[in-house]
């Protein structure tokens, strides 16, 4: 017997490279969220750390700006004199490290190779020897912080930190008492509070700060600074609710210590941290900090913060991220987490989420769909709950941008669809202005079409592409388009899913391709062009799709959806290299003409309308299938084989092409109707056929573009790693996985009384197809199978009606299995 | 006479009968299982200390650091190097230091870089038994003899201790989830790294499918393996029954003759929550268990090792909706059980150890007995 239970295959010639994380596929939920509204409206870019982010990681820059950096250099540069740049102290302070002065400082070279530099020249001039003194011992300091350059640390042995800042402190020391200059009295103090935190003297950390650098002494920046290393002397001491108070206000007063802060800021101990907090914007700081830690609903902590400090810098961040976060709730899984299935399946109405399914999912995921319906319907209130909150917060006349707040609560009215309500928020920002702001009213107004008009009409289609257009004009050269883009043709494929047009939804889809989904996506560059067709489409959609590949007047939004895709829409996700060649490539979204016709014979093939099929395979090349994608290797055999043979014996077949086959089929099906001595075999030869062109057998890309050992599993959710034919699965689950018309062709050929030899082979035939059919697609194929392998009782008609035959005595030889069974 | 010679024969024989098991194979000789201690601070007290007493635990695996790729050095640079605070009991233990090698390491460095990195490896791992000799042998040490002794006698016993402890350090072990690009590069590493540390023996760990698939996978070229039994499953996977240890996939990778190096056996004593919604994998979150204090709050045990969000939560920094699935991956009763039976039937006399991954003072507290008996089973067999 025929054993063949080898992971068979995965889709051929990988194009695109694509990230991994340790086994398997993996996406981040934060690769394929749901954001509509653009963060980056509050343009305040030391705060960019903290927008909504599920994988909240700290690859961003502590102060991108250098907003710290620039007021510390302004202040040495008010100290010096106006002739002294910003530019020019931020060279020296955080440009050229504190080794390459000290070099230079030693060489007596810092006039000749800082010529041009207004601070090192100001430095030089007597009157300021104090002030280069001072920075020479800072950058000493720095040095001893930073100085270790070996990563492995074999090779500093006799380094000693301590010893290195100890005559750094005694000098700092011996200047804050003997300097009367203030200001370079206070950087001296300064200096002392950070290597007594770091030589691990907390109270004289906390003495100096407090003597120099109490909260309103000054509006220095070296106030938070010198704060922020107390707080973290404080932690040390166990002393977690002070040091958190002095965080939130460090968090407050600059720009740099922000991020640290965050991974500083103790909340467990919240409670006792409230009592240092005495003024309204100390309070609203604290609930500031709460509400840019919580990944949940934060709503009430931003009514605090408005309550005590309506004009919060934070108000806008915090507003946004609440209004990212219902995004991400409500839009992220309706759009990205479900494929296959059906695909008109409106989530938001009570249907059975069967429909809403891949073909192999049962019980698991029925039991998900309902929760995530009952979240969306929380999440609505919450909604409307946020809504209440901010139409009374943009009233207020602290609330500072009427701009940002119009656009917030159009995005909530979008999300509550209420696109009168959206429409009337954004008639009252200005048509001019801010490209940002542009943009997103832009945006908005072309998500909401989809609530406003019929998007199945021409009128709307023109709409929708003047809004495409518009926004893709608007969008920034950056990654903020790749990401944002291709999730708008999801979007709009959703909508269009959800309207029953299958060509358009495809061709929406084709242009998402990097947006992961929870599906297999195929990495195929042929595959992926057709994979939603091959899963969705009805044969009167695919002569849809012909008629437009062959249209001449092409309407703007048919423009769009069958341009190529640029290397824009292909990243961040997937990586084509960094060559000219794949930057400036285009990579075809539809499919072409001969793919759509290739499409349409298959479609038609699998359900069984041969000669549709045929008509449309003969618009193609005869080597279409030889040179295109990996047809070659699963049609290579004949898949009729022969009368004396079994179908997996065929001989091979050149060229491999599906015209060839149909047409004898069409054959041999004429053969099959006539009553005589060839209907036995024309019905053997079919079933040999039909056989083959299941999963089971070698000619299987007559029916199907990809297999996947994974398919012998009905796994209860979608798998990333392995090819899924769903829906194709369950919509043709008898003929192509149980094999009902081979075993109907066989069937046929025993009635018409074939000689005993080919009766023979039908029945053991027939025992084969019964024993895929009885395949169990519960037990996970990975598992050992404790239990007897199914052996079909035809094989006992097999031996007891023709054991006496050359063809039983063949099987015994070639078929262990069988034979051991009948032993028994 | 004769009656001495017939003793004498039949001590003889009797030695040769009792020898025949391990002539069969392997066995475990330590008194109690080994553990892995692979956290990057090092703490190590009093409880603890009894804990592993008690368990007649005498030698840990203790993670130094981790090697991995730095595209900023363009080097491969240790990370997460072990702090040592405190080592109560250590002076008795016999310790196999322990490095974790990323595969990208080996995916980024150069061949002829490969020796430089061995003696990296191999010099860093000196430098660290020195700092833990020093923590193990600390000042309160000398507190522990008696007052008549001079502080010079003390420190020459303490001296002699530290050369007898010093000599127990034996095995250096590399853990790598090599593949078969890497393979190469690893174990030239893993040959280069015995050359650099000659008075170490070099051991490496070994995935189940590097054991299984050892035609292709290639045999590391070291005196000892510590097979993984662990991480059977791809967590992000809805449909694995159990990611961290699932008994049918090990026996699935339980295949094939006996492996030829010596193999030790590490079993998994740790759990996570895989967290899905609507079965797209969400995250891990550390640390969950059924036992966890307060689960009960918020989740449902749906069937077996799977539970329902009750309520919205946040968690840490996790915002848990409700109806999200949470599977509790981790080293269950019925799967250590079921483990063991596989081990027992596959690779009988073929282990020369056992050790636990990884040490945490409460779960192993609350999991002694089944420890000790699980350590029993395989020792028995």
């Amino acid at each position: 017997m025929m054993i063949r239970f080898t992971p068979i295959f995965l889709l051929l010639f990988l194009v695109p490279t694509i990230r991994t994380n340790g086994c398997g596929t993996y996406f981040h939920h934060e690769q394929y969220r749901i954001a509509w509204f653009n963060p980056l409206l509050i343009n305040d870019a030391a705060l960019r750390a903290f927008h909504y982010n599920t994988y909240f990681e700290f690859e961003y820059p502590a102060d991108p700006e250098q907003l710290d950096y620039r007021r510390n250099c302004q202040e040495w540069a008010n100290y010096l004199g106006s002739e002294v740049k910003e530019a020019d102290v931020l060279q020296i302070l955080y440009k050229i490290g504190p080794e390459r002065f000290l070099n230079i400082l030693d060489e007596g070279q810092l006039g000749v190779r800082f010529k041009n530099n207004t601070f090192i020249q100001q430095l030089l001039q007597p009157s300021h020897a104090e002030a280069l003194a001072y920075l020479t011992l800072a950058m000493r300091a720095e040095f001893a912080h930073f100085s270790s350059t070996d990563p492995w640390g074999l090779e500093e042995e006799d380094f000693d930190f301590f010893k290195q800042i100890t005559p750094i402190i005694q000098e700092a020391k011996q200047k804050v008492k003997s300097l009367k200059d203030p200001f370079l009295q206070r950087r001296y103090a300064y200096q002392l509070v950070v290597q007594y935190r770091y030589a691990e003297n907390a109270d004289e950390c906390s003495s100096y700060c407090d003597e120099y650098f109490a909260w309103d002494s000054s509006p220095s920046i070296l106030v938070p600074w010198a704060q922020y290393h107390k707080a973290e002397c404080l932690a040390t001491q166990s002393n977690i609710a002070e040091a958190n108070y002095l965080l939130s206000k460090v968090f407050d007063q600059c720009e740099s210590k922000k991020l640290r802060v965050f991974q500083l800021f103790d909340l467990e101990k919240l409670d006792e941290t409230w009592r240092y907090a005495k003024t309204a914007p100390e309070k609203a700081m604290l609930h500031t900090l709460v509400a840019l830690m919580t990944s949940g609903r934060a709503l009430d902590q931003i009514q605090q913060v408005i309550q005590l400090d309506p004009g919060s810098r934070y108000l806008p961040q915090l507003i946004t991220r609440e209004i990212n976060k219902l995004e991400d709730w409500m839009l992220t899984p309706q759009l990205t987490f479900f494929e296959g299935g059906d695909h008109t399946f409106s989530f938001e109405q009570d249907e059975d989420p069967e429909n809403f399914m891949p073909g192999e999912s049962m019980a698991l995921l029925a039991k998900d769909i309902p929760y995530l319906r009952k979240n969306l319907a929380k999440d609505r209130v919450y909604l409307k709950e946020l809504i209440q909150v901010l139409e009374n917060w943009s009233k207020n006349p602290a609330a500072k941008k009427p701009d940002f707040a119009h656009l917030a609560q159009a995005q909530l009215y979008y999300l509550d669809q209420q696109p009168v309500q959206v429409e009337a928020q954004l008639n009252q920002i200005p048509s001019r202005g801010d490209a940002r702001i542009q943009l997103q009213k832009q945006l908005i107004q072309l998500l909401i079409m989809p609530q406003q008009m019929n998007i199945l009409s021409t009128e709307a289609k023109d709409e929708i592409a003047r809004g495409l257009n518009r926004v893709k004009d608007l969008l920034p050269q950056s990654d903020e388009k790749s990401r944002l883009y291709p999730k708008l043709m999801l979007y709009f494929s959703r909508m269009y899913q959800q309207k029953n047009d299958g060509l358009t939804a495809g061709l929406f889809y084709n242009r998402s391709m990097t947006v992961p989904k929870n599906n297999y996506g195929s990495f195929s560059a042929y595959y992926q062009t057709i994979n939603y067709f091959d899963r969705f489409a009805t044969l009167a959609e695919l002569d849809g799709l012909i008629a437009l590949l062959q249209k001449k007047e092409q309407s703007a939004l048919e423009k769009i959806l069958l341009a190529p895709l640029g290397s824009w829409e292909l990243q961040p996700y997937f990586y084509y290299g960094d060559s000219e060649e794949y930057q400036t490539r285009l990579v075809e979204s539809a499919p072409s003409l001969d793919q759509a016709y290739e499409l349409k014979g298959t479609v038609a093939f699998r359900q069984n309308r041969l000669e549709e099929a045929l008509a449309a395979f003969e618009q193609l090349p005869d080597d279409y299938w030889e040179k295109n994608y990996a047809f070659k290797y699963h049609l290579n055999q004949n898949p009729f084989a022969s009368s004396k043979t079994y179908p997996w014996e065929g001989e091979s077949m050149e060229p491999y092409n599906k015209k060839v086959i149909l047409r004898r089929m069409l054959e041999l099906q004429k053969q099959a109707e006539q009553p005589g001595p060839q209907q036995a075999e024309a019905c053997y030869l079919l079933g040999n056929a039909y056989y083959n062109f299941t999963y089971w057998g070698k000619n299987w890309m007559m029916f199907a573009y990809g297999q996947s050992v994974g398919e012998l599993y009905h796994s209860p959710y979608a798998s990333w790693e392995n090819y899924s034919f769903a829906p194709n699965s369950k919509t043709y689950f008898k003929e192509y996985f149980q094999l009902s018309r081979a075993t109907a062709y066989y069937h046929k050929a025993f009635k018409a009384k074939p000689s005993e030899d080919l009766a023979a082979r039908i029945i053991f035939m027939l025992g084969t197809c019964d024993k895929y059919t009885h395949h169990d697609f519960e037990h996970p194929y990975w598992e050992e199978d404790e239990t007897e392998p199914y052996i079909s009782p035809i094989f006992n008609t097999f031996r007891d009606q023709f054991g006496h035959t050359e063809v039983f005595q063949e099987c015994l030889n070639t078929c262990p299995e069988l034979a051991d069974y009948f032993k028994k | 006479m004769l009656h001495k010679i017939r003793l004498v024969s039949l001590l003889w024989i009797t030695s040769i009968v009792l020898a025949l098991p391990s002539c069969q194979g392997q066995v475990i000789k330590d008194a109690g299982p080994a553990f892995y201690y692979w956290k990057t601070t090092l703490q190590f007290d009093t409880a603890d200390a009894g804990l592993a007493d008690q368990m007649r635990s005498q030698h840990f695996y203790l993670r130094y650091f981790d090697v991995d790729w730095s595209a900023g050095y363009t080097s491969a640079v240790p990370t997460g190097v072990l702090e040592i605070r405190s080592a109560h009991g250590w002076d008795k233990k016999n310790i196999t230091p322990s490095v974790y090698i990323t595969n990208r390491t080996f995916t980024q460095i150069k061949e002829q870089d490969i020796p430089v990195l061995a003696s990296k490896v191999a010099r860093k791992i000196a430098q660290i038994n020195e700092d833990l000799e020093s923590h193990v042998f600390n000042y309160s040490y000398y507190d522990r003899f008696p007052e008549r002794l001079t502080w010079e006698e003390r420190s020459d016993i303490i001296d002699s201790l530290k050369r007898d402890w010093r000599k127990k350090i034996v095995e250096i072990q590399i853990d790598c989830d090599w593949t078969l690009s890497t393979r190469d590069k690893y174990f030239s590493f893993l040959k280069r790294l015995q050359e650099s540390a000659p008075d170490f023996a070099i051991s490496s760990t070994l995935r189940l499918h590097q054991y299984r698939d050892r035609a292709t996978m290639g045999i590391p070229p070291v005196k000892k393996v510590m097979l993984m039994c662990y991480n059977t499953g791809d967590p992000k996977n809805a449909s694995e029954i159990n990611a961290i240890l699932d008994a049918k996939v090990v026996k699935q990778y339980l295949k094939g003759k006996k492996y030829p190096l010596e193999m030790e056996l590490a079993l998994p004593q740790f759990n996570w929550g895989a967290w899905y919604r609507a079965g797209v994998f969400q995250g891990l979150l550390r640390d969950l268990s059924p036992d966890t204090p307060g689960m009960e709050t918020y989740l449902q045990k749906e069937q077996d090792n799977q539970y329902r969000v009750k309520q919205d939560t946040v968690i840490r920094q996790d915002y848990l909706r409700e109806g999200d699935l949470i599977r509790m991956d981790g080293s269950t009763p019925e799967q250590m059980q079921e483990t063991l039976q596989v081990i027992k039937e596959r690779l009988r006399g073929r282990i020369s150890g056992l050790a636990f991954f990884d040490w945490e003072y409460d779960r192993i507290k609350e999991d002694q007995a089944s420890l000790q008996a699980y350590f029993n089973a395989l020792k028995k067999n």
